[in-house]
């Protein structure tokens, strides 16, 4: 096959452009095809039909107001219940639940009713940590001096594991918290 | 031909004339990518033999975080690296037959490399920087830490610029027209580590400052965007030398001339300009970034690097095709890859690589990387898992692969122990992936997070026997049968390294393997008038490369089930989130 | 056992429910003793006839037809969503290429005496305007989109409603996806004149850009969190079925459906490369005498 095609170490000498064949074509407009189909599924279909949204809202934060707030929030609410010695909350429907994340837990322990929404503000007064809500899955990045707010309808009632996983110091892998949703 | 040259030596091999300095900065890079590479390595089996709860071979905290930093730091950082100069010499100035320009730069920007590097290693195992290699503020270390994490950076800058003022000078000088495509793909990788590195500059300056307490406050959220332009950057500039690798051995093995040159480099230039800005998807579950720029940045920028990808997925096999082919393996689909040499090192590791990284690798990234669905990988064992098949089966084999060949002709030394060089590919990639099966699963199927040392946290009685199942025990000891084997593998890749180094015996022209005779050489066609001549019996209502297509519309076949797959997972959340 | 299964709260049983509409009857009949003749007028001209695979595809391309539009698929699509997708599906890949399969339109020239038949070819590919429109209809692009947007168009909401609230927009519909379908299959499987085959790479993309739209619907049915058709909340529910499962169903089966193009992909892949490919004969120039005849003023 007589051609200007040169191996990939060696310097291509003269005119080593040509046209792209109908392969490299049909591929390129399959590929592009597929990125404009994920993007089509990321941007416009998931976002009119599916429940699990990304549009949380991010605010800043002074880490040690927000640890007050974070107090306030469970001697309003608190049902003065203790689970393993982190104070369990129970907020109403709809309103702002805080959930501080410090060495070495998550602070308090929720109660939520099943159907209903709640805005919840998460933010550290240490350092990094990661919201990971077992066994569904759902992973959040908590960095101090931020809040991150999300609402959230637990569609189930049972118990929510909670644990961190962001690396925030010697104790990481004892920092844990608990969802409870009841009916 | 020119004359031999004072200040090289002429390769009997290859034809080409290696300039001593750069030869000795090859080298050194060489040997001190591979000596990281064993460090990195025993480090990751202890590492991995933790997080099989069965084993739990480390039974201190402080030693595991200390080291899962350390091994991320010594492999991602430092293997990669050094070998990387290394390319990047060979690339720039060994494979244009070159003087090489400003040598006392690249011994200053290898000089730093090493101080930097050693200086964090040492502070990461003495246990005055447990951060983790992203040394995500508010964490702290100490400043020599930091100031080490400068150093490294800025030698690789140093090697970066050096690299460049070769490619540059040797263009101005006339001795060079249009690069090799190797060379091509070292050049983008330089430009993504220029801008990569000046942006992983901004994020940790600010940290060693803190730490010598010239300021106060360092931002967490601002340092995590500025460090993840380092971070995906970086990744990219192993995809780009990767990608060249790929060509590179296939070119050495197969004897390939890539299907579409402008094609091939037209896809370089993609991961060039938007890698940068699809880095926000490490941050897509943090506050403050708004929906759109996620949405934009995790969308449209990353799909247009990622197009750049999915044409190297098909250009790289179809050309091993077309060479097979013209060769006369034409029979049917998959003649040509059947009757391929498997037995060559580089052709295996080609193949490991470029299947691990594109099918493991690839389609988890890109799914894990869309807004939604990262809310459901997002610091679980998931991350690692992809990035493990990404780098660790994909870019470390593709380099172990180049390694049989140029590590044998720049030393001038016989490959040491041949048999074992022959199997190494299987043996690791067949690690690699078990691991990255078990990895994957745990993070994904579980939820199991990463960096974590205890999955039973200690017994602790509001964990709630969260992991406590048959399953997760499964898929970690899954991955740490699949981290033992690798290990083996990644054993005879030192061996036969460092034995080829220093045991291998001296030869002028030493053996490796089948190889095409037309790799290095200049095409001996009439492309000298510079006339493209047109393609021969080309059919153009044929296919050219029906055995590519089938397997490269297999994968994307592949690629659709499982994205689907994700969102019918994330339908079945029992939470809304908004 | 399975008979109480199939009768539903609209009373009837669901394989013995036929709403026999007097046109459509009346065209499918036309459509079949038609190409009978022309087959007979064909052969006492002397052209050679279709292979039997090929006749017996026409015919069953007309009774898929009847079955979607007259039978069973028809009654109960008001009923269930999934039961209206699978009527539409074995409209639009079923029936469609297999009627396509049977050459009707060669048919029709070889059986039309010459005078007729060459005016016709001269009327619809001689004149500049009517050819150049031909040939920007069949193009795969036009086909590729007219296909997919009307698909889109279809499972709009508002628009799907509307088509199961007026029997007019109803007939719309069908009519639209048959033609758009018809189309799609026509210049893949063997247009007249030849030259508007797509060709092999452009019939590869036709059909995965249309797995892609097909999917991202597919994709939206299975996956809402709601019900998308709210029409079918007053539905009767036969067997039992929720709406919500209904329209997973109807999503699961269209997305199935993706895998006939995929299939499709690769066997185009496999008839490339064996030896005694037709592609190797059009690639020598060889064609079907009959072909040559009718181009001829």
């Amino acid at each position: 096959m007589a051609s200007n095609r040169t191996g990939t170490l060696v310097a291509p000498r003269g005119r080593w452009w040509f046209p792209l064949g109908k392969d490299e074509k049909l591929w390129f407009a399959m590929a592009a095809i597929w990125a404009v189909t994920m993007f089509a599924m990321i941007f416009l279909i998931w976002p009119a039909v599916g429940d699990n949204q990304q549009t949380f809202g991010g605010y800043r934060v002074d880490e040690t107001e927000f640890a007050l707030l974070t107090q306030q929030f469970i001697e309003e609410h608190g049902t003065g219940e203790n689970l393993f010695g982190v104070p369990v909350v129970a907020p109403p429907p709809g309103s702002d639940v805080y959930m501080l994340a410090t060495r070495y837990q998550f602070r308090p322990v929720v109660q939520l009713q099943r159907g209903e929404t709640y805005r919840f503000l998460f933010s550290s007064n240490d350092v990094q940590h990661g919201f990971s809500l077992q066994p569904d899955n759902i992973n959040l990045q908590v960095i101090p001096g931020y809040v991150l707010a999300v609402e959230m309808t637990p569609e189930k009632t049972g118990e929510y594991e909670i644990v961190c996983n962001e690396y925030c110091g010697i104790g990481h892998h004892l920092m844990l918290g608990r969802i409870r949703v009841v009916d | 031909m020119e004359a031999l040259r004072a200040g090289s030596w002429r390769c009997q091999v290859t034809g080409l004339y290696v300039d001593h300095s750069a030869e000795q900065l090859i080298k050194f890079n060489a040997v001190t990518a591979v000596l990281y590479l064993a460090a990195g390595g025993l480090m990751a089996i202890l590492v991995a033999l933790t997080r099989w709860e069965a084993i739990h071979i480390l039974d201190d905290a402080e030693w595991f975080y200390r080291l899962v930093g350390a091994h991320g730091t010594a492999m991602l950082l430092f293997w990669i690296l050094f070998f990387e100069v290394a390319g990047l010499y060979f690339g720039g100035i060994v494979l244009l037959n070159a003087r090489m320009m400003a040598p006392a730069a690249g011994w200053a920007g290898y000089i730093l490399m090493l101080a930097g590097s050693l200086g964090m290693m040492v502070t990461m195992l003495t246990g005055r920087a447990t951060v983790m290699f992203t040394a995500y503020p508010p964490l702290e270390a100490s400043q020599w830490f930091y100031l080490s994490y400068i150093l490294f950076a800025v030698g690789a800058l140093i090697a970066v610029v050096v690299f460049l003022v070769n490619v540059v000078g040797a263009r101005v000088r006339g001795e060079v027209q249009t690069l090799p495509l190797f060379t091509f793909a070292m050049l983008a990788a330089a430009i993504i580590a220029l801008f990569s590195l000046i942006s992983g500059a901004t994020a940790i300056v600010p940290l060693w400052l803190k730490s010598i307490d010239a300021i106060d406050y360092v931002d967490p959220g601002i340092y995590r965007l500025l460090y993840w332009g380092l971070g995906h950057g970086a990744q990219q500039i192993n995809l780009a030398a990767m990608v060249g690798i790929w060509y590179a051995l296939a070119t050495i093995t197969v004897g390939t001339k890539p299907i579409n040159e402008g094609l091939s480099r037209f896809a370089f230039v993609l991961y060039i300009f938007f890698i940068q800005m699809a880095a926000m998807h490490h941050l897509l579950v943090d506050p403050g970034l708004g929906r759109w720029v996620r949405t934009i940045n995790a969308s449209y920028f990353i799909y247009a690097a990622v197009l750049g990808s999915m044409i190297h997925a098909f250009t790289i096999p179809a050309s091993v095709e077309l060479a097979q082919r013209t060769k006369g393996y034409s029979r049917g689909l998959f003649e040509w890859l059947k009757r391929a040499p498997w037995g060559e090192p580089g052709f295996s590791a080609l193949v490991l690589s470029f299947v691990m990284f594109g099918v493991m690798g690839g389609i988890s990234g890109v799914i894990i990387g869309g807004p939604q669905l990262n809310m459901l990988a997002h610091n679980t064992l998931t991350v690692p898992a992809h990035f493990h098949m990404t780098v660790v089966s994909g870019t470390t084999l593709a380099f172990m692969g180049i390694t049989y060949y140029l590590v044998p002709l720049i030393f001038r030394r016989e490959v040491f122990q041949p048999k074992i060089a022959r199997a190494q590919p299987w043996v690791y990639g067949a690690g690699m992936f078990i691991f990255g099966i078990g990895m994957g699963f745990a993070g994904h199927l579980e939820g199991v997070p990463r960096r974590h040392f205890d999955i039973d946290f200690a017994g602790l009685p509001m964990a709630n026997g969260v992991f406590d199942n048959a399953r997760v025990d499964l898929f970690l000891a899954t991955m740490g049968i699949g981290a033992t084997l690798a290990f083996i593998g990644g054993a005879m890749y030192v061996i036969v390294a460092a034995g080829t180094v220093f045991l291998g015996r001296r030869s002028e022209a030493p053996d490796i393997g089948r190889v095409d005779p037309e790799a290095f050489a200049v095409p001996a066609v009439s492309g000298a008038s510079g006339e493209a001549e047109p393609e021969a019996h080309r059919d153009l209502n044929q296919f050219e490369a029906p055995g590519t297509f089938a397997i490269a519309t297999a994968f994307l076949t592949l690629f659709v089930l499982l994205y689907a797959y994700s969102w019918f997972e994330l339908s079945h959340v029992s939470w809304v989130i908004r | 056992m399975s008979l109480a299964l199939l009768h539903g709260s609209t009373g009837g049983s669901f394989l013995t429910s036929w709403s026999p509409d007097p046109l459509l009857v009346n065209l499918l009949a036309l459509a079949a003793v038609a190409y009978a003749l022309g087959l007979r007028a064909a052969a006492r001209r002397g052209r050679r006839r279709p292979s039997r695979w090929r006749i017996a595809a026409y015919y069953g391309g007309l009774a898929a037809v009847t079955v979607a539009l007259l039978g069973p698929l028809d009654t109960w699509n008001d009923e269930l969503f999934f039961i209206h997708m699978l009527q539409h599906l074995v409209v639009m890949i079923v029936a469609a290429p297999l009627l396509l399969l049977g050459r009707p339109v060669q048919v029709t020239l070889q059986a039309l005496p010459p005078k007729q038949s060459s005016l016709l070819v001269r009327i619809l590919f001689l004149r500049a305007g009517p050819r150049r429109a031909a040939t920007l209809l069949t193009h795969p692009l036009t086909v590729f989109a007219l296909y997919n947007l009307n698909l889109a168009l279809w499972h709009w909401p508002p628009m799907y409603v509307a088509a199961l609230e007026s029997e007019l927009v109803h007939e719309i519909e069908h009519a639209a996806f048959f033609g758009t379908a018809l189309l799609f299959w026509w210049v893949i499987i063997d247009p007249v004149p030849r030259h508007h085959h797509a060709e092999p790479h452009w019939q590869f993309g036709m059909c995965f850009g249309t797995c892609m739209i097909g999917g991202l619907v597919a994709a939206a049915l299975t996956l809402a969190n709601r019900v998308l058709y709210p029409f079918y909340l007053d539905a009767g529910r036969p067997w039992g079925i929720s709406p919500m499962t209904d329209q997973q169903l109807g999503g699961g089966i269209m997305w199935i459906s993706g895998a006939l193009y995929f299939a499709l992909m690769f066997a185009m892949l496999i008839r490339m490369v064996s030896p005694d490919s037709s592609a190797a004969n059009r690639a020598t120039g060889a064609a079907p005498a009959w072909q040559l005849d009718q181009l001829r003023p």
